[in-house]
């Protein structure tokens, strides 16, 4: 313990002693200004007295000089030069004037000051008596004073020479050759230095703010750059708090002026009832046209689990694509494919500038694939409800017979594929039980130049939106020709590889007997109609 | 007893923390891949499951197909709607590759399924089959039928998968939808009745035999046509007005006598090469109708005797246009005939259809 306090004295002493020698500065100014001459003559100035006692009594040219005339008061004010660049506070000055005085009668010389830049009333030192013919220094010193830059740079020396007119020796007349003013003061601490060179924007400044530094920090700066963003890296500590809010986040530090600006929202939608895709279009928040953006997919509205990004192929995968605005569509847009249906997906977009400088994600947006959808039905003219029967009535040999009633297929559904209808039936044909299963069969034919025959004729398509439905071959024959009825499963209709929505395709049976068509009442087939999405 | 050390890690320790860290972030690595989301798949073409019938309660059945652009399908699995009756026993879903669909959209043949079989397993509403790689762009199809499995109850939009096994999760995923109806609710029943027909004709209405001779056989005929649609074919029966209703005769009223075979009775065939008398030959035409044997004559010269009952002289089985029989009349007489120019008899021939 002992040991520490002698210590801790000793470090004190030092620290008193190192702040006092490092902390204790001098510097000399001159007279530079004449502000009062009164009886003051140039002597052998032709103007300007003071540049006849401005080169300082450290090295004095007494061969110029300032004077008086014999036996009067003379008053000389003079303002001096710059204080040294680092003056904090002056804490004393002494101002040197090197003067004598001709003739026997008395001689005297006071000195006062002031910082104000008023007539100079506060006297420094003490009245001196100048020596008959011999040029001497005369010293006038203040000390204990708290003068700032701006009062010692307003400094302001008077000389008043009070010359005696009587006694003997005749008159008597001042003269100077030489003065200075020596300071000393506290030094300013060292200032940062100037900022590089590297060129700043013009004293950014507006009605209420102004920058008062900006630039490159210290400590270094790297930067990289594309046609229209260059990056600039700080060194060092950057302050990063933030004030943000709900939606708005502000940042401090001049590198975020240089992020890309974030785009809106994308559009996310379900133009047609998607069960396997979703409409996107993003918004390329104005910036610049070779500014890429990543597009981001997730299930989950917080973006915290199941992330994925939109691919070139337009697909989702796990590793981030970058685009320009064009070939995400731009304002057009695309569709994200490769879907679930029944799922709500959010979207959200970031810009990127320069190599890897990618920006804040935009708001998202959210839209949901439906379910793959269909929706079939059949109905005949007179029935709308099963079972459902068409009746050719009562067959004359060599006559063809049309159904009365049609049979109509209803079909809506979102397969990207469109919709189909399959037909077959059970029998090949017309089959007869009682007449030994005899079987008028059905074929693909134009039943006027047939004996005997049973087929479908297409009537009519329609659709509400989507397709357009048509019929297939051999289902689109017209007159007396009509497609086979067969056991195989055949396409009758379908939306043109297209989803419909309200999709109808009616059509009618004809069938002809042949003069040896056993009678028989019972002649039936059972048609089945099969209805698919191709999604 | 000394218990074996047992080890306490502090999670104060940092050594320790940074352990459970990084065996943590292994596990999820090696997990990652079952913790997204199902994503179907972008490279499944088209594809569809149409059943064979759409009513509520019927047998499942149908045809499953898809076109893909990948190569690495490993097992096939069809989801089934909710709802819907499956056998959870794999040996009842069986598969078939004949008769398989066009492709809707391009129009060429289906091509079977690569590997397809018997499924391996059923897990709740999902049966998976066995499966080998596809040739990417082949449209490939095959049949199902899951035995002691129902469709489900009536309703639109029913939603099932198709989906190939091979990637992570899955190498092809599709959905689909069914739309279910009522109980034959996708089914139209056809019928039709055909009326009986009948035609009958004779070629002529006489048959002049002239002067008839002692030593030769005078003959004569009418055709007669039979159509019918009946489903049995048709019968045609022939009777004289003369005679008895055993044996016809010509007769003539002026020398009130009669030109018949001598003894002849009905169902023997007599050639008037070597006797008289008078006989019905019947021959067989268009569409082959079967002679009844009693007016089946083995030549030009016989024939049977006609009676003043009907009796059945031909017949088919089967519907016909028109089936034709000739009918001959034949006649000779004997030396001590008495002479007349008016020697006649009245045939009476109908067809019916037996339906």
């Amino acid at each position: 313990m002992k040991r520490f306090s002698n210590i801790s004295i000793y470090i004190a002493i030092f620290l008193i002693l190192f702040r006092g020698i490092a902390f204790a500065a001098s510097g000399t100014i001159y007279a530079n200004g004449d502000i009062t001459t009164t009886n003051w003559t140039s002597g052998t100035c032709t103007t300007n007295l003071y540049s006849c006692i401005s080169e300082g009594t450290t090295s004095p040219n007494d061969t110029n000089y300032i004077q008086t005339p014999n036996g009067v008061t003379a008053t000389y004010v003079y303002t001096n030069t710059a204080s040294p660049a680092d003056v904090q506070t002056v804490t004393a000055m002494t101002i040197t004037v090197r003067a004598d005085k001709t003739g026997g009668r008395s001689g005297t010389l006071d000195v006062y000051y002031s910082t104000d830049g008023t007539d100079p009333t506060v006297q420094i030192g003490s009245t001196v008596n100048l020596v008959n013919g011999t040029l001497t220094d005369h010293t006038f010193s203040a000390n204990g004073l708290s003068l700032t830059k701006t009062q010692i740079d307003a400094l302001r020396i008077k000389y008043v020479a009070t010359l005696g007119s009587t006694g003997g020796g005749g008159g008597t007349a001042a003269m100077v050759t030489a003065s200075q003013t020596d300071l000393t003061y506290t030094p300013a601490p060292t200032p940062t230095p100037s900022p590089s060179p590297t060129p700043t924007p013009a004293n950014p400044v507006s009605t209420n703010y102004q920058l008062l530094d900006f630039g490159f920090g210290a400590g270094g700066s790297a930067s990289s750059s594309s046609t229209n963003y260059m990056f600039q890296g700080i060194l060092g500590e950057i302050e990063t708090a933030s004030l943000s809010s709900t939606n708005y986040l502000t940042l401090p530090g001049l590198t975020y002026t240089l992020e890309p600006n974030t785009p809106l929202a994308p559009i996310f939608t379900n133009p047609s009832g998607y069960y396997n895709k979703l409409h996107i279009v993003i918004d390329n928040g104005a910036n610049p046209t070779d500014a890429t953006y990543v597009i981001q997919v997730s299930t989950d509205p917080t973006f915290s689990t199941n992330i994925y990004f939109v691919q070139a192929d337009d697909t989702l995968g796990t590793k981030p694509v970058f685009q320009n605005y064009t070939l995400w569509g731009s304002t057009t847009g695309f569709d994200i494919i490769g879907l679930t249906g029944g799922t709500t997906y959010y979207a959200r977009v970031a810009a990127r500038t320069g190599a890897y400088q990618q920006g804040f994600w935009s708001q998202s947006a959210n839209s949901a694939t439906t379910n793959p959808t269909l929706i079939f039905s059949v109905q005949t003219t007179s029935q709308s409800t099963p079972p459902f029967n068409i009746n050719l009535g009562s067959l004359t040999p060599g006559s063809i017979s049309t159904s009365s009633d049609k049979v109509t297929t209803n079909i809506t559904t979102n397969a990207v594929n469109g919709g189909l209808i399959y037909i077959y039936g059970s029998n090949n044909g017309l089959k007869s039980i009682s007449a030994g299963n005899y079987t008028i069969n059905s074929t693909t034919n134009d039943l006027s130049t047939i004996s005997e025959g049973y087929g479908l004729q297409g009537t009519s398509t329609t659709q509400t939106s989507g397709g357009p439905m048509v019929f297939d071959t051999p289902y689109a024959g017209t007159g007396n020709n009509v497609g086979v009825i067969d056991t195989s499963k055949r396409t009758l209709s379908d939306s043109s590889n297209t989803p419909v929505t309200g999709g109808q395709a009616s059509f009618e049976l004809k069938a002809k007997a042949s003069s040896t068509t056993p009678t028989a009442g019972d002649y039936t087939d059972l048609i089945s109609l099969i209805a698919t999405g191709s999604f | 007893m000394k218990f074996p050390k047992i080890k306490v890690n502090n999670l104060k320790n940092p050594r320790v923390l940074l352990s459970v860290v990084l065996n943590i972030s292994l596990l999820l690595l090696v997990l990652y891949p079952l913790l997204q989301p199902q994503l179907a798949n972008a490279t499944v073409t088209e594809g569809f499951v149409r059943l064979d019938r759409l009513s509520t309660g019927q047998a499942i059945s149908g045809t499953a197909c898809l076109k893909s652009t990948l190569t690495t399908q490993t097992a096939t699995t069809i989801v089934f709607p909710q709802g819907w009756i499956i056998s959870s026993t794999a040996s009842n879903w069986t598969t078939t590759t004949t008769n398989l669909p066009t492709d809707p959209s391009g129009g060429g043949a289906a091509t079977a399924w690569p590997g397809i079989g018997t499924a391996t397993s059923v897990n709740g509403l999902s049966v998976t089959f066995p499966t080998t790689s596809f040739v990417a762009g082949n449209f490939y199809c095959f049949n199902f039928t899951g035995a002691s499995s129902t469709i489900g109850p009536a309703g639109n939009n029913q939603n099932g998968e198709l989906e190939t096994l091979g990637g992570a999760p899955y190498t092809d995923q599709l959905n689909w939808a069914a739309s279910i109806v009522s109980s034959g609710g996708e089914q139209v029943t056809v019928s039709a009745s055909v009326s009986a027909t009948m035609t009958f004709s004779l070629s002529g209405n006489s048959i002049a035999l002239g002067t008839l001779s002692t030593s030769t056989v005078s003959s004569g005929n009418v055709t007669e046509t039979v159509g019918t649609n009946a489903r049995n074919g048709w019968v045609s029966w022939i009777k004289g007005a003369q005679g008895t209703t055993t044996l016809g005769a010509l007769h003539s009223t002026v020398a009130n006598a009669d030109i018949s075979v001598p003894t002849g009775t009905y169902g023997t065939v007599y050639d008037l090469a070597t006797t008289t008398g008078y006989v019905i030959d019947a021959d067989s035409g268009t569409g082959a109708p079967t002679i009844a044997t009693a007016y089946n004559g083995t030549n030009t010269t016989s024939g049977g005797v006609s009676t003043t009952l009907f009796q059945q002289m031909a017949s088919n089985t089967a519907p016909t246009a028109g089936d034709t029989v000739t009918i001959n009349a034949r006649a000779k007489i004997p030396a001590t005939q008495t002479a007349a120019n008016d020697y006649s008899d009245t045939l009476t021939i109908t067809a019916a259809g037996s339906f």
